[in-house]
């Protein structure tokens, strides 16, 4: 009887496992690179909240704009107010999904290569984006990482002349998340 | 006439001189220390936590805009290690929705790796806002662990 009730208990255990549809990170580190002969320009944030539900194919960003940390406070401050203005827009948010899902990908160990496809509202203004990425499912955790470019003048963020050669005209953003299985509150 | 040439010329050399320090002072003006310094303000997380679920915009003002140092005491709800020498706490809020987010400098990396969760905590910081996409998160950045 005792075996019985170990087995049941057991077999709802795995199915548990099975049925985990989402996965998540609050510690997701985006950062991007403003490179140019005369500045490289660096900012990192290290708090990304982010969402995966490996049923749907569903995958969502949230980035608050003033967690990006710059070396010196000038660069900082001319972010925060002139360009991102984060006070105004506080948040970037991308919500979107995987591009061709292979939903059978996820529960088993392997790397591959995948597209994700979605809307990025940035600086007040929404784009429909599509970026490949590299996705590692390895026991039980998924290591997501993706490198793309965005320029500034797509999202109505304008640099003004006088500081135009020392700002790329296209930053390079670096996407490196570990995503657990999410356990509810 | 000669010596009113010779004042403007002084006058304008001074002030090129002001204002290139002044500008190069802006330039490499380093980040306030928020870890280190004197706190500005000092509450409980559930009293920050609970500003930004009753009224966003008057929290973000409160606590964001004006970059001041916060200092915040609650109990430890989490500790996670990055790669880079940082490392995230969870602060509990009294709501088991909800959550207050550390990133600690590296700096105190050693000091993160005595905390233990449930331990009290004061830690001090910037805070840059709340999201809600997972749980409700209150974010503190270049956090220092006072004790």
């Amino acid at each position: 009887m005792k075996k019985i009730i170990l087995i049941i208990m057991l077999i709802g255990f795995s199915m548990n496992l099975f049925s985990q549809e989402k996965f998540i990170s609050k510690t997701g580190h985006i950062w991007f690179y403003s490179k140019t002969p005369l500045e490289t320009i660096e900012a990192h944030n290290n708090q990304v909240a982010t969402i995966i539900n490996i049923k749907t194919g569903a995958i969502a960003f949230d980035i608050l704009m003033k967690s990006f940390k710059f070396q010196r406070a000038l660069m900082e401050e001319h972010f925060n107010e002139n360009y991102i203005q984060s006070e105004k827009y506080p948040k970037c948010t991308f919500s979107g999904k995987f591009v061709d899902f292979p939903s059978e990908n996820f529960t088993k160990n392997g790397t591959f290569k995948t597209v994700v496809e979605g809307d990025m509202t940035m600086h007040g203004v929404t784009k429909h984006v599509n970026q490949a990425g590299t996705l590692e499912i390895k026991d039980g955790k998924i290591y997501a990482k993706s490198k793309f470019n965005i320029k500034p003048e797509d999202y109505g963020i304008e640099i003004p002349s006088l500081v135009r050669d020392k700002i790329a005209s296209s930053m390079e953003i670096n996407v490196e998340i570990t995503y657990e299985p999410f356990i509810k509150y | 006439m000669k010596r009113k040439t010779k004042y403007i010329i002084i006058i304008i050399l001074l002030a090129a001189i002001i204002g290139g320090g002044l500008g190069l002072y802006l330039f490499f003006k380093p980040i306030k220390n928020f870890a280190e310094s004197e706190a500005e303000l000092t509450l409980t997380s559930k009293e920050l936590f609970e500003s930004f679920v009753k009224d966003q915009n008057k929290a973000n003002l409160e606590f964001v805009s004006e970059d001041k140092i916060i200092q915040i005491k609650g109990k430890i709800l989490e500790i996670n290690f990055n790669p880079d020498k940082t490392s995230t706490i969870l602060i509990e809020v009294g709501n088991p929705e909800g959550d207050i987010s550390c990133s600690i400098i590296s700096n105190d990396f050693n000091k993160a790796r005595k905390c233990k969760v449930g331990e009290s905590i004061k830690i001090q910081g910037q805070c840059t806002g709340y999201q809600e996409l997972i749980n409700k998160e209150v974010i503190m950045i270049r956090c220092g662990i006072v004790e």
